[in-house]
């Protein structure tokens, strides 16, 4: 069959509206923060095959897993997949998932007795057992102790809720309401993508989807391939490292040698460090779509994204290895970390093969999270998401000062302080920018921020400090490395409680003071327009001694204008 | 003061001043629509309206003195206030906020439209990070005072604030929403000490949220000196040709304003433009007797999509301007990059893309000549012989098609392998496709389904486009008012004044609650009676609409419920709550506790409508000026061009057909049919849906 290149680049637009609707309708239902104040959860749809055909809504990191799951349904109910089911997985070793706690909901579509496509929503839940609450146990060294893990399972049966794994689903769970709140509105945003998509193969006719379906992956693989192309053709190497192992201050070594040739790309880990024992490693899924938003960021945000734009990359990830463990290593800070080490490795490469759009730095996240008790007994989970780090700069463009993190390009919402103030039990005292901290550069590293708040009640906390030791934000062509992170608890009676980078603790009423990494500087900072360098002075931003230092520019004592003759003098220099 | 109700025999104006076009649509005594299209003065603003007065006077031939002293009500739409962000021309402003909060407004809470655009940097921040000035004092989430104001924090921002020249000043506490006393305890201090322009986020807009109200503020403070200075030498120099009475201006909610009102909040004005449809939508309403519009205003660089839902158009909480978040109650006018000059291309691995980039007035369309050379949709109109070669509007443009041809040629068809023809229809619907998402993407937030509903088609190009929308969309009819051109400038001569009062109030619905949110309730509509009252608008002519924002304890969104002003029964409230609940997103969580979040209350001064006057033209028969060959279903047709002003009444025409009309061109497509309604205004039934 034929394509017309218009019905192409309809089909296209038209696939990536679903996936926005789908999302637009879980952002207006979640009952928890995480979703609708934060979106982290990405709805996307595949072919009957769980090729992915679109995932215009959601987050960077999820993007390369999506058919995996697909696939893990497609291999366990093959032949038992009915029109009203709706499946429900998230185990990373048996069903295609990135780590526990984000759950997807896949609902097949069908057109008469014919499965056309698969509809999905993969969500982070707030809150799935295991040994701490929220999700994430700093502690686990088993992904036993991480919380409930959901092979395949149908949890619709030709339109029939299963009550006993619905009930099984709420038990295993510190907040049952949430939990429920939030798969109804996971179930509605696919019910509403399932319609669409019905909808869409009607009126062009079954056959005509297919072939328009296979159209558009091949579209975005030719975009892939001329991109690669454009790069030269070599081998890159590049090194990144963790400076823990979540239970001590052992390096773990991220290796990866990139092969350019014509049109593909081989990305090979081999020489990676081993698994570690903290819950550090990297699913397959999630290493792939790590190394996905790597490739696809550094070389342009218009190529499309579905499974046509990732068949020339090839990835090689050795078994036991850190970015692909066997079970039962635990993995639940895998979207997080590793996902910020194996992007920037990858973007260290790929600098090499093209200095001109390489990309510093982000800082590492180095906030925590907390559980306690509501008035009425209930369990909260609150993130410190007011204490994300800072982004790297790129040519033309500063670090954003405060922005979510790597794995997600930002794309994570800071809450506000006065709504976290009405839902959680705190007292903010300090939300600002850093100073003298962000990555000198021609274009400087983002600042971070200085975050401190007053928790008021008990709570259990778990360390998430990966950023508070070693500088993370690195600096690229000349351009400087943003500073560490800071992390301070200090109790009501004065005492200040000494922490590991990573770990579980309950404590009482305290102040936390955490100073978020900053991000790395882009180019030689004596390149910085003495302009740019002089409103971050007035702005509080670089100190005049640091404009003197570090960028060469001289301040006069008003501090409000440049000494134009000293300036030239340290330049020269 | 003058009253703003007018008595019904007296000359009405309505004046919508856009970046290219000023319209003027005159109400005259009897009744009848004049319109009038002139170019706007961006420099001048209003110098552009007098002289758009002017020629609506000498086409009555009375003087232009004469209009306005027998003028009962002129309505004001502008974009000033949008071009002033847009443009980054506004004030030098400083913002005062609690120590240690200084910066939201520069994180911008980490939001960007792509995440995948990482390399995009953010649109300036409008308050340099030196001119963000901490005060101690604070408020705590209860709304108790933690830290008294200190006054020498207040007194040294203010020596920095005037040693920097700042000309206006917003202030943003922390949690000012739930006790607004540290905001106005600033607010005076800086009003003594003879600040001029003073923006408090909780008397502008006391929601939840730091970042959202302090954005909210600065660009309300931003907008406030230039809107402030324009509005007033308008109104002077109306005033000074003898308009007796209060000019009034659209706000995003669609109500008009005085403008002494107005510009303490011009933050209102950002959508003045375009929310002044709504006016118009409900005159069609009337008039056409349906209840469900969807209107669909085509110009040059963008459409703007408002839905109609049951005689009540939608209200949005929040909106963007130019990548700046206000938190404004606002007409929900859905904008996309989808116009006449909107540019085609083809990607590297030959895919075809249409906008969101547009050619602009300069260099224009590649057809225009004027150096453009990227195919546009005008271009592919003029194509596919849907707009005549040759001279275009008032003549100023010549259309040349070669110009047209060899731009998608050399750009499209050819590195598709298709044809001239095909190409062009190909730009025209990849364009279309874009307009039906964005309406549909507001019919699925709203819960309705857009079968239901009749498509209206405005603006310059829109009668163009509204055949082929329709039907993708299922739409059965479209109807086509003859001053299409001119939608929103006709809205403004039959827009009511409203009041929007709003208190947020936290608080679990229940019979307790209730008793709480009651005294707040009393005390709003009274508030809205007064200012009615003030206004001079009489019992008959007020109406009061009581509303309590409801969501699920956990939900960030909440949904506006219409209310009882007496609040007596809490199985109303919750049910009323539910229903659109599962309207809008197909579930209710049955035992979930609801929460109230804020109260409103609309007062509005009605005024008394227009109707379409009703045309006579008997005797005549549709004849067509000429016959040009026009492309549809991937094939030329010979196809029958009408003039519209020509056209007898309630005659009925197949397509395919072309109607020329004064401010648009309407396209009819074969199997369609058109039928021209007694007022002059055109129903096009459109075929089984695609």
């Amino acid at each position: 069959m034929e394509r017309d290149p218009i019905a192409l680049a309809l089909t296209q637009s038209r696939l990536d509206h679903i996936a926005r609707t789908m999302g637009q309708t879980m952002t207006r239902t979640a009952h928890s923060p995480i979703f609708n104040q934060s979106h982290d959860f990405s709805c996307f749809i595949t072919d009957p095959h769980g090729e992915l055909i679109s995932q215009a809504d959601g987050i960077p990191i999820h993007t390369g897993g999506g058919d995996l799951i697909v696939k893990a349904i497609l291999k366990t109910f093959t032949h038992d997949i009915a029109q009203g089911d709706v499946f429900l997985s998230s185990d990373p070793y048996t069903a295609g998932g990135n780590h526990l706690p984000d759950w997807v909901i896949t609902r097949p579509v069908f057109v008469a007795d014919r499965c056309i496509a698969f509809v999905c929503n993969r969500a982070h839940q707030s809150d799935i057992g295991g040994g701490v609450a929220g999700t994430y146990n700093p502690a686990a060294t088993e992904i036993f102790q991480e919380g409930i893990r959901l092979p395949v399972l149908k949890l619709i049966e030709k339109k029939r809720t299963r009550d006993d794994i619905w009930q099984l689903l709420l038990l295993n769970t510190r907040c049952p309401e949430l939990l429920e709140g939030d798969l109804l509105s996971m179930l509605g945003s696919t019910k509403v993508g399932a319609k669409a998509i019905q909808d869409f193969a009607g009126e062009l006719g079954v056959g005509h989807f297919f072939c328009y379906l296979e159209g558009i992956l091949n579209h975005a693989e030719q975009r892939m391939r001329d991109a690669l192309m454009a790069l030269p053709d070599g081998t890159y190497h590049a090194l990144e490292t963790s400076d823990n192992d979540c239970f001590s201050e052992t390096v773990t070594k991220f290796q990866v040698k990139l092969i350019k040739k014509s049109d593909w790309l081989i990305v090979d880990f081999t020489g990676t460090d081993a698994q570690i024992k903290g819950f550090k490693n990297s699913s397959f899924s999630n290493t792939r779509s790590s190394v996905y938003v790597a490739i696809t960021s550094f070389l342009g945000h218009t190529i499309p994204r579905n499974a046509g734009t990732y068949r020339p990359i090839e990835i090689v990830a050795p078994l036991g290895s850190v970015v692909n463990p066997k079970p039962p290593a635990p993995l639940t800070m895998c979207t997080v970390l590793p996902a910020h080490e194996i992007i920037h490795v990858c973007w260290m490469a790929l600098a090499k093969a093209d200095p001109a759009r390489s990309c510093a730095g982000w800082g590492k996240i180095c906030h925590w999270n907390m559980a306690g008790k509501n008035p009425d007994g209930s369990t909260y989970v609150m993130y410190h998401w007011g204490a994300l780090p800072a982004s790297g700069a790129v040519d033309g463009r500063d670090g954003f000062d405060q922005i979510g993190p790597l794995n997600s390009l930002g794309n994570l919402v800071v809450p506000n302080c006065e709504t976290y103030e009405q839902i959680y039990p705190v007292h903010f005292l300090k939300h600002e920018l850093r100073k003298d901290a962000a990555g000198a550069g021609k274009f400087r590293g983002g600042t971070g921020v200085n975050y401190e708040v007053r928790v008021t009640g008990d709570a259990e906390y778990a360390y998430r400090s990966e950023g508070k030791r070693t500088p993370s934000g690195y600096g690229i062509g000349g351009g400087k490395i943003g500073a560490p992170g800071h992390v301070i608890a200090t109790l009501d009676d004065g005492k200040d409680i000494e922490t590991p980078q990573f770990g579980v603790g309950q404590h009482g009423p305290l102040t936390l003071k955490i100073s978020s990494p900053a991000g790395g500087g882009w180019g030689n900072p004596k390149e910085r327009s003495p302009a740019l360098v002089l409103s971050d002075v007035r702005d509080g931003l670089v100190s005049i001694q640091a404009a003197e230092h570090d960028y060469g520019v001289a301040i006069n004592s008003d501090g409000k204008s440049i000494d134009i003759p000293h300036t030239q003098q340290l330049r020269d220099q | 003061m003058k009253s703003i109700p007018h008595e019904g025999n007296n000359y009405r104006l309505g004046i919508d001043v856009g970046g290219t076009f000023t319209d003027l649509v005159l109400v005259d005594k009897k009744n009848n629509i004049h319109i009038h299209k002139v170019a706007s003065t961006p420099s001048v603003p209003n110098e552009g309206v007098l002289k758009a007065i002017e020629l609506a006077a000498a086409d009555q031939g009375i003087a232009l003195q004469d209009l306005l002293s027998q003028c009962e009500m002129i309505v004001h739409g502008s974009t000033i206030a949008t071009n002033c962000v847009l443009e980054g021309n506004g004030a030098k402003v400083a913002l005062l906020c609690t120590e240690g909060f200084r910066d939201s407004l520069s994180i911008r809470r980490g939001i960007r439209d792509d995440a995948w655009a990482h390399r995009i940097p953010y649109t300036p921040v409008l308050v340099p990070r030196h001119l963000r000035i901490g005060l101690r004092e604070r408020i705590d989430k209860h709304g108790k005072e933690t830290t008294r104001v200190d006054h020498t924090s207040v007194t040294s921002a203010l020596s920095y604030i005037k040693q920097e020249r700042s000309e206006s000043v917003a202030v943003c506490l922390f949690n000012s929403f739930i006790n607004d006393s540290h905001e106005r305890e600033v607010g005076s201090i800086l009003e003594a000490e003879g600040v001029d322009w003073v923006t408090l986020s909780s008397e502008l807009a006391p929601i939840m949220g730091e970042y959202e109200r302090t954005s909210t503020a600065v660009i309300n403070a931003y907008v406030t000196p230039r809107v402030g200075a324009y509005l007033k030498a308008l109104e002077e120099s109306l005033r000074g040709n003898g308009y007796q009475k209060p000019l009034l201006i659209v706000q995003n909610n669609a109500g008009v304003q005085t403008i002494s009102t107005a510009i303490k909040r011009p933050a209102t004005l950002l959508l003045s433009g375009p929310a002044a449809a709504v006016g118009a939508l409900e005159t069609i309403s009337e008039t056409a007797g349906r209840d469900s519009l969807i209107s669909m205003e085509i110009g040059g660089t963008s459409c703007d999509v408002i839905v109609f839902n049951a005689g009540e158009v939608a209200i949005t909480d929040a909106f963007s301007i130019g990548d700046y978040h206000v938190a404004l109650s606002a007409t929900d006018v859905h904008t996309v990059g989808a116009g006449g000059g909107t540019i085609a291309g083809c990607d590297s691995a030959g895919l075809l893309w249409v906008g969101p980039k547009g050619a602009g007035a300069i260099p224009g369309p590649a057809c225009y000549g004027g150096g453009g050379q990227a195919p546009t949709v005008t271009d592919a109109q003029l194509l596919l012989g849907r707009l005549r070669d040759g001279p275009f509007s008032d003549g100023s443009i010549i259309l040349n098609i070669e110009l047209a041809r060899q731009a998608i040629r050399s750009q499209v068809a050819q590195p598709l392998h298709i044809t001239d023809e095909h190409a062009a229809a190909g730009i025209i619907s990849l364009m279309e496709q874009t307009v039906i998402q964005a309406i549909e993407a507001k019919t699925v937030q709203l819960g309705v389904d857009p079968r239901k509903f009749t498509l209206v088609a405005g603006g310059g190009s829109g009668p163009m486009h509204a055949a082929s929308v329709a039907k993708h969309l299922g739409c059965r009819e479209v109807y086509i008012p003859r001053l299409a051109g001119a939608l929103c400038a006709f809205g403004m001569t039959v827009s009511d004044t409203k009041h929007e009062l709003f208190r947020v109030h936290l608080a679990e619905l229940g019979e307790y609650s209730l008793k709480s949110t009651q005294g707040i309730f009393d005390n709003l509509v009274a508030q809205g009676e007064e200012l009615l009252e003030k206004e001079g608008f009489n019992t008959l002519q007020k109406r009061l609409d009581t509303e309590l924002d409801l969501r699920y304890t956990g939900q960030i969104s909440h949904i506006r419920v219409k209310i009882d002003r007496r609040l007596t029964s809490l199985a109303d409230i919750r049910r009323n709550f539910e229903v659109i609940h599962e309207k809008l997103y197909g579930y209710r969580h049955l035992n979930a506790i609801i929460e109230i979040v804020g109260i409103r209350v609309l007062a509005y001064g009605k005024v008394t409508k227009v109707s379409f006057d009703k045309k006579t033209r008997t005797n005549i028969i549709a004849t067509p000026i000429n016959t040009r060959k026009v492309y549809f279903f991937d094939q030329f047709h010979k196809t029958p061009i009408y003039q519209g002003k020509t056209l007898p009444l309630e005659v009925q025409l197949a397509g395919p057909l072309i109607i020329e009309e004064d401010t648009t061109t309407i396209v009819v497509e074969p199997d369609d049919y058109i039928t021209v309604d007694h007022f002059g205004n055109y129903i096009l039934s459109v075929s089984d849906a695609t």
